[in-house]
């Protein structure tokens, strides 16, 4: 008789395990995002429940495609998944949908707001170049421990954010300028020497009266560094915004750590 | 003596149940094995489909068949436009599966896509079109497509006098279009490499213009007109051994060579862009059918 149950205790416990193999969260373990996923999917075609796609969605984010990740949240709707779904953007690089999530987020109730949303907020209006609303959030309404007097460190008074239609028309006016605006002083030294050469030699070729010369070529390569010079001003001023970012964001790495010690 | 009788009845139905519940469960993967691979089609995620077609088991589910698998398989890299891995999936299923002429259709609109013509009028040849049905006539249709992308003109209009596609809504309306685009075919005129190459020469971007390349010619009289203007402004101002004019000479010389041989060679290049616009219209009208049919 003991035997028998024994038998049936075994037969039991490998029909378990053969279920178990085949589970969404094993295969997360073993790092088979894509099998994960998919027995998630399965999982969920017999018995759908909105929380086997966000578990869905935590496999395709392990594997690191957002994307998916996104479209399984979408199809959820009877919880919110606003601070995933910002999260997501954030990491695929959607900055302005991130935003919005966080935004909806925030409204359904101010007082569950927890430290992953703060720092999430704060990284999105850093991505945003909305550098002084980032220091305020940082001294007014969330510093990450970080004591009073260090939150200069993450973030000065004197951190701006370079506009890049602006350093574009400064060029314009006055070649070389927008690149110094921008930050890079030298580059738009050697850009409004460039175009002082093109319209030197221009003006000598009309003078000497070479006037196709002085016309079709000077005059072209000159009106060609001109407006290349500007453009040139506006994408400068974007990459020195991503440099602050990225500064901001390691000054912030550092002094949380730091607070935490 | 009935102690007895109640134990071994009591192990006859816990043995059974056991058996039932194992056997319930793996049966009703069974059936479900096809239908979670077309769950996987209409949600759009390919990829997973490919993983799971491929190893069902590994998800608790009982393996396909032979025929299933590929044809499932060759459906899941068709709509992944991974054109080779589909045939070589959809080629091995049977003669025998359910599915086996929804996969011949589609090999045979495959390798027509590749431009292997041969094999996709080989592939059709399984299809009987001795009856008046619609398999038939879509077979038919395909092969006046297959003529259109060969230019065989004549067999086309041979398909289309023996067939009369007008019966079957789905194919109807795309063997008109098709009818439209042998028009474009028969409409296109031949221009002449070599009188590209001597407009260019007479008027720098003119060759470009007479093949129907309007913006480049205009590109090409301005930049050729460019240095031409300045190397004759040097050859008056400075003479024929100056520096000034051995280069803006050069620079004209070398964009005046390149714009007539550019102009014959466009003649070439603007029928083979038509030829491909013509070829993309026509698979895009087959295809229309068969996604009517079997999506």
């Amino acid at each position: 008789m003991r035997a028998y149950w024994s038998l049936c205790m075994c037969l039991c416990v490998i029909f378990s395990i053969s279920a178990q193999e085949t589970s969404g969260e094993m295969l997360l373990e073993r790092g088979a995002y894509l099998e994960s996923a998919v027995a998630y999917e399965l999982e969920f075609l017999s018995s759908p429940s909105d929380s086997l796609l966000l578990k869905k969605s935590y496999a395709y984010k392990a594997g690191g495609n957002y994307e998916k990740a996104i479209r399984s949240l979408e199809r959820i709707s009877s919880f919110d998944i606003s601070y995933e779904k910002a999260l997501l953007y954030f990491l695929n690089d959607d900055i302005e949908a991130c935003y919005n999530q966080l935004l909806r987020f925030s409204l359904v109730d101010e007082n569950e707001l927890t430290s992953s949303y703060h720092l999430l907020y704060f990284m999105t209006l850093v991505k945003k170049n909305r550098f002084r609303e980032a220091r305020k959030y940082l001294h007014e309404a969330y510093s990450f421990g970080i004591e009073r007097d260090q939150l200069d460190a993450v973030i000065s008074d004197r951190t701006k954010a370079k506009n890049s239609d602006y350093a574009f028309n400064i060029s314009l006016w006055l070649p070389g300028f927008g690149q110094a605006y921008a930050g890079y002083a030298g580059r738009g030294f050697v850009s409004g020497l460039m175009q002082i050469g093109d319209a030197g030699l221009s003006y000598y070729s009309l003078i000497n009266k070479y006037y196709f010369s002085g016309v079709l070529t000077g005059a072209a390569l000159f009106y060609t560094f001109y407006l290349g010079g500007a453009r040139y001003a506006g994408q400068l001023a974007e990459r020195k915004n991503l440099e602050t970012q990225e500064q901001i964001l390691k000054s912030l790495r550092s002094e949380i750590k730091k607070a935490n010690q | 003596m009935r102690r007895v009788r109640l134990k071994i009845i009591g192990r006859l139905i816990v043995s059974i149940s056991l058996v039932f519940c194992y056997t319930f469960k793996t049966e009703a993967q069974v059936n479900s094995t096809f239908e979670a691979a077309l769950h996987f089609i209409q949600i759009g995620e390919i990829e997973e489909g490919i993983l799971f077609v491929s190893a069902p088991e590994k998800f608790g589910y009982r393996p396909l068949g032979t025929d299933t698998a590929a044809y499932l398989k060759g459906k899941f890299y068709y709509q992944r436009k991974r054109i080779s891995e589909s045939i070589h999936n959809l080629v091995q299923v049977g003669h025998k599966s359910p599915f086996h002429k929804e996969s011949t259709f589609f090999l045979a609109y495959q390798h027509a896509y590749l431009g292997d013509y041969v094999n996709a009028k080989e592939s059709l040849r399984s299809i009987d079109d001795s009856d008046d049905n619609i398999e038939g006539h879509l077979k038919a249709y395909l092969q006046s497509g297959f003529s259109l992308l060969e230019r065989d003109i004549v067999s086309y209009e041979e398909i289309i006098y023996d067939y009369d596609f007008s019966k079957f809504r789905v194919i109807a309306p795309s063997s008109e279009k098709l009818k439209a685009l042998k028009g474009l075919i028969i409409e296109q005129k031949e221009k002449s490499a070599l009188g590209a190459g001597l407009l260019s020469a007479i008027v720098p971007g003119l060759g470009h213009m007479y093949v129907g390349n309007i913006g480049r010619g205009a590109m090409t009289l301005v930049s050729t007109g460019i240095f031409g203007l300045q190397a004759w402004e040097s050859h008056k101002r400075d003479g024929l051994k100056s520096v000034r004019f051995a280069i803006f000479g050069s620079l004209f010389s070398g964009f005046y060579i390149a714009n007539i041989y550019g102009s014959v060679i466009g003649v070439r290049l603007k029928k083979q862009q038509i030829n491909d616009q013509i070829n993309e219209s026509i698979l895009v009208t087959m295809h229309v059918p068969l996604r009517y049919l079997f999506d």
